[in-house]
């Protein structure tokens, strides 16, 4: 397979090589390489690992774990693990990373030691901070990959890290790798199948006389075989960008009916986390590829020659895509067998790598459990034994979150809890699934409670107590935990963010407005500072809903809680007129209920409203017969078919100066339509509450 | 009176009945010192937070001996999670064997009183199946013959039958009536069951003669005409008995006081009707006092009765006390209460 001359990127490594040699082991043995995403980072530390491999002096650990996972920390861990077991040097312990039961500091402590015992250690560190990037809206896989990078990072050994440093440590040297220009010459090479012609095109062209990448050539040579070289000359001349040509790229595969087999084949290529082998990939990619698809995706979606690589590039469009469309029934089926044929493959690797007790069986156990935790199938994931604890968090999270699995997630974090009775994200989402359960109230309480007394710092945790409390009309405790809630958070020093009002204060006021408690809940709101308002999606619509449900006070509303606030009459009638085509002007209106219908009509009550209406108004009842009604009503409604909490606005018109019994009256209907408070309906249903006649989660309870 | 100033006298039961026109609660100090309360009203506003049985419990010192809710309507259920939390650990929590809610549709309602009446019940049917959860021996199922010791009294719950479910959403249909006796005492408590529930009890009860001679009754229903059974209000001729009505002033506003309705009907059998709430309840009421006959004027083609203030809640009960035999020592009433006489 024709490959571009990348020579920066090796003589990079070279040097790195020559040096390294130089300098202690210690923890001023650090080295930096630093670049933009295209710039060949991964590929010098690969390199390096190859040269150093070869050279033999050194013990090169490369730990590339994939990125932006809810494992990442611990699949950072393994790749260690397995770096040190294929070096001799993990000191007869892989035994003990294989059991389950090993809790997070314990796997750090066997780290440590192994390295501290082994100078000749060299870790070559791929993008480390960008492991801690979290999925899920939690925060807790996100720390436990931070935990991971900065541990790694810090370790007495030589280091080398492929972009930013997790630690506050200045490296020894810090070398900046800038994207450089390839040659022409790989182009004109022979291996490139089908696509050959396109890439003597993209040779030839003067597209070339731009500085483009080896991934932006790739793409352009794989685009011109499915369009022209005029057409993606366009996007290098527009914008030539390596993230502008994978859009564009991208939306010429995913927009064309013809190229949705190629397209299908790049997405499910975006599952894979690891490098995989030729034989992997066809048995990953459709079988009834062209040979132009499959060309393009050998030589130019895929990078390296015996281990693939998708570009994070590649791989980053297509997960965007996938979340984007998740409730695509077709997309769902394509990833749903892809994850199952991923989990097959890595779970046959490692039968493999087990039966010759070599360590990568750790990293392929991890694989196989994350691609079963994703299809949701417990017979999957039953066959695989996690090595993690959190790997059971991460798939509590997936079963509950995902696959509404609510449980099966509580018995994966119960297994958690069992292996580390400390894991506060595990107590948490144990309780979170069997409240959504409906079930073992008095657990839920005790594992909420638990979660907070381990890391009373997280404010979700806080609230969802807080919330559990409230909604169980348990109103009094709930306010106790919130004062200590503020007081440990440190929001009433100034302290908080946006998102720490978003997390508590919002759930807070939502599940008091749920539990009939607007004063509480306007306490609460009354907490946020005026400049997150803006910030916070859901401040305004719970602001209203407060307001309202406190402005109706003791009485009955007289308009519909969309228009409740206080002095809601300045802002005048809603559907009547202010003139009518006879000169006559609105005078006086009532805002009206009906509250009933009798013998003598209908029974309406209202608040009795003047034109610059300043103070509270009167409330008045009236009794309205039907023809009457039938008469002075706008709307295309008799009174027949009103009903007991509709909405009317009453008006009387007069020419200014007339007497009063030439004045007109005018009904107007409100239309019946939801309080319309964004988002305010997501909010947790009540639970425990016996119901008859309901289905769903409460049925039965 | 001011309600602080009663000063409680250890042989005697007290009875208090709040009731500002919308939430009625009930609260009665059974010697030595237990205390039972009955349903719960609380005053919400942007500047006022009142729930008279939590106030009367703080100022006594007191702690609930028994709390019941005989149905989930709002206006009976608002303010009891307060009193849930000033309760004797272990004391009995009454409510209905079923309940039917909506589902969570109602947070999208239209109607900002529909809101937060569903939510404040919702929350307090939550409470109560955790408190049963948590201490089994304080599930009191509020089903006929299901009866409990409080102090020297005994709770007897009048209705429904296990299994009787409510008719078209009709809560009041499975109301539970209590009649509460303390030696030769009883009060009867009359929820807000309508009369075809009466009739059902007055067939089933082993001498249902002790409902109508209790010596004190909580009008079933507001005293609206439909909820009047002879088995509760006894028979004419007009006797002393205690009768008290608390108001309703949504809707259609109860007590109605026209002839052939709750008020006039309720005297044919009682001397004098007590009502805790008269003013906003007077609509339609003839009365020799000006200021509670309300305003009307014309607005265009309709005339209109324009709502008289409302007193302040906190000036709307009704106290009395009993010896062990049954008979008043003493009746005290807030500025808002009033007497109608035959």
């Amino acid at each position: 397979m024709p490959a571009p001359p990348l020579k920066r990127v090796e003589d990079t490594a070279q040097r790195l090589v020559e040096t390294l040699p130089g300098r202690p082991a210690g923890p001023e043995a650090l080295w930096q390489i630093e670049g933009v995403a295209t710039s060949g980072k991964s590929s010098c530390l690969r390199t390096l690992a190859g040269l150093l491999s070869k050279q033999g002096d050194l013990k090169p650990i490369l730990v590339a774990p994939p990125a932006h996972n809810l494992d990442t920390g611990p699949a950072a861990l393994a790749d260690l693990a397995v770096g040190l077991s294929g070096h001799g040097l993990l000191n007869g312990h892989l035994d003990q990373w294989r059991e389950g039961g090993t809790s997070w500091s314990e796997r750090l402590e066997l780290v440590r030691r192994c390295v501290a015992e082994h100078s000749e250690v060299v870790l070559l560190c791929d993008e480390p901070t960008s492991w801690g990037a979290n999925r899920g809206g939690d925060d807790f896989f996100a720390r436990r990959s931070f935990d991971a990078s900065f541990f790694i990072c810090a370790l007495p050994c030589r280091r080398v890290v492929a972009g930013h440093l997790p630690v506050p440590a200045a490296p020894i040297e810090r070398i900046k790798l800038t994207p450089s220009a390839t040659e022409a010459s790989w182009l004109r090479e022979e291996g490139w199948g089908s696509l050959q012609a396109a890439a003597s095109e993209v040779a030839d062209s003067v597209v070339l006389d731009e500085r483009l990448t080896a991934l932006q050539i790739r793409l352009l040579v794989a685009a011109t075989s499915l369009t022209s070289l005029e057409t993606v000359s366009q996007w290098v001349l527009s914008e030539g960008s390596p993230r502008a040509i994978v859009s564009h790229f991208a939306a010429l595969v995913a927009g064309e009916k013809r190229h949705r087999r190629l397209w299908d084949a790049w997405l499910q290529l975006s599952l894979t986390r690891r490098a995989f082998d030729p034989q992997m990939l066809s048995a990953i990619i459709p079988q009834n590829l062209s040979d132009l698809e499959r060309d393009i995706i050998t030589h130019c979606l895929l990078f390296g020659e015996t281990e693939l690589r998708l570009h994070d590039l590649l791989r980053g469009h297509a997960a965007k895509w996938r979340t984007e469309r998740r409730a695509n029934p077709a997309l769902k089926k394509l990833l749903a067998s892809t994850n199952r044929k991923l989990f097959e493959l890595h779970q046959q690797r490692f039968d493999a790598f087990l039966a010759e007790h070599d360590a990568r069986a750790l990293t392929e156990s991890m694989e196989a459990f994350h691609f079963a935790s994703a299809t949701g199938d417990l017979s999957l994931i039953g066959s695989v034994k996690p090595i993690f604890v959190e790997q059971l968090d991460a798939l509590g999270w997936s079963l509950s979150y995902e696959h509404h699995n609510y449980g099966d997630a509580a018995k994966a974090f119960e297994q958690a809890l069992v292996w580390d009775d400390e894991d506060d994200y595990a107590h948490h989402y144990l309780a979170y699934n069997l409240d959504r359960l409906g079930t073992r109230t008095d657990d839920v309480e005790g594992h909420f409670r638990r979660a907070v007394e381990l890391n009373g710092d997280h404010p979700w945790w806080r609230a969802r107590l807080i919330t559990f409390l409230t909604l169980r009309g348990r109103v009094q405790e709930a306010m106790s935990e919130w004062e200590d809630a503020l007081l440990a958070l440190g929001v009433d020093e100034g302290d908080a963010s946006a998102q720490l009002y978003d997390d508590l204060h919002i759930w807070v006021a939502g599940a008091l407005l749920d539990a009939g408690e607007p004063r509480l809940a306007r306490e609460v709101l009354d907490g946020v500072p005026p400049w997150a308002h803006s910030q916070l999606e859901l401040y305004g619509a719970l602001d209203q809903r407060t307001n309202a449900l406190l402005e109706i006070g003791d009485g009955g509303p007289v308009v519909p809680a969309w228009r409740l606030r206080p002095g809601w009459w300045q802002d005048g009638p809603e559907r009547l007129q202010y003139r009518l085509g006879s000169d006559k002007q609105l005078v006086r209106w009532l805002a009206a209920r009906v509250e009933g219908m009798n013998q003598n009509g209908i029974s309406i009550r209202g608040a009795v409203l003047e034109q610059g209406q300043q103070g509270d108004p009167a409330i008045a009842w009236s009794e309205i017969d039907p023809e009457s009604f039938n008469a002075m009503c706008r709307d295309d409604v008799s009174a027949r078919e009103l009903r007991t909490g509709t909405f009317l606005e009453v008006g009387i018109y007069a020419v200014p100066g007339k007497q009063a019994k030439h004045a007109e009256t005018i009904i107007r209907v409100l239309p019946s339509h939801d309080w319309g408070t964004h988002g305010l309906s997501e909010l947790p249903a009540l639970r425990h509450v016996r119901t008859l006649g309901l289905g769903g989660e409460n049925a039965g309870l | 009176v001011k309600l602080s100033e009663l000063a409680l006298e250890p042989g005697l039961l007290y009875l208090y009945v709040f009731g500002p026109g919308y939430g009625e609660s009930i609260a009665i100090r059974l010697p030595p010192d237990s205390w039972l309360v009955v349903d719960s009203l609380r005053c919400q506003t942007i500047g006022e937070d009142w729930n008279p049985a939590l106030e009367l419990l703080t100022h006594h010192g007191a702690r609930a001996s028994a709390v019941a809710l005989t149905h989930p309507h709002n206006d009976h259920a608002r303010g009891l999670i307060q009193i849930l939390d000033r309760r004797l650990p272990g004391a009995p929590v009454g409510r209905t064997d079923e309940l039917a809610l909506p589902d969570a549709t109602w947070r999208q309602d239209s109607d900002a009183r529909e809101v937060l009446d569903t939510a404040s019940v919702a929350a307090l049917l939550n409470r109560i199946d955790e408190i049963w959860g948590a201490e089994p021996a304080s599930e009191w199922r509020l089903l006929e013959g299901e009866t409990r010791q409080v102090g020297e009294a005994s709770i007897e719950v009048l209705h429904p039958l296990p299994g009787e479910r409510a008719p078209a959403g009709d809560l009041n249909r499975i109301s539970s009536p209590m009649l509460v006796s303390w030696h030769e005492c009883r009060l009867l408590l009359g929820a807000d069951l309508p009369v075809v529930g009466w009739r059902a009890i007055a067939k089933r009860l082993s001498g249902p003669e002790r409902l109508a001679s209790s010596q004190a009754l909580k009008v079933a229903h507001h005293g609206s005409k439909g909820a009047q059974h002879a088995s509760a209000t006894g028979n004419p001729p007009p006797n002393d008995r205690a009768c008290v009505v608390t108001p309703f002033n949504r809707g259609r506003p109860l007590p109605s006081y026209a002839d052939g309705h709750g008020i006039d009907n309720l005297l044919r059998t009682h001397r004098s009707v007590a009502v805790t709430s008269v003013l906003p309840a007077a609509r339609g009421m003839r009365t020799p006092r000006a200021k509670m006959r309300p305003r009307q004027e014309h607005f265009g083609d309709l005339t209109l009765t324009m709502e008289l203030k409302p007193p302040p809640p906190s000036q709307s009960w009704i106290a009395y006390a009993f010896d062990r035999d049954g008979k008043r020592e003493g009746e005290w009433c807030g500025e808002a209460a009033g007497v109608v006489l035959a």
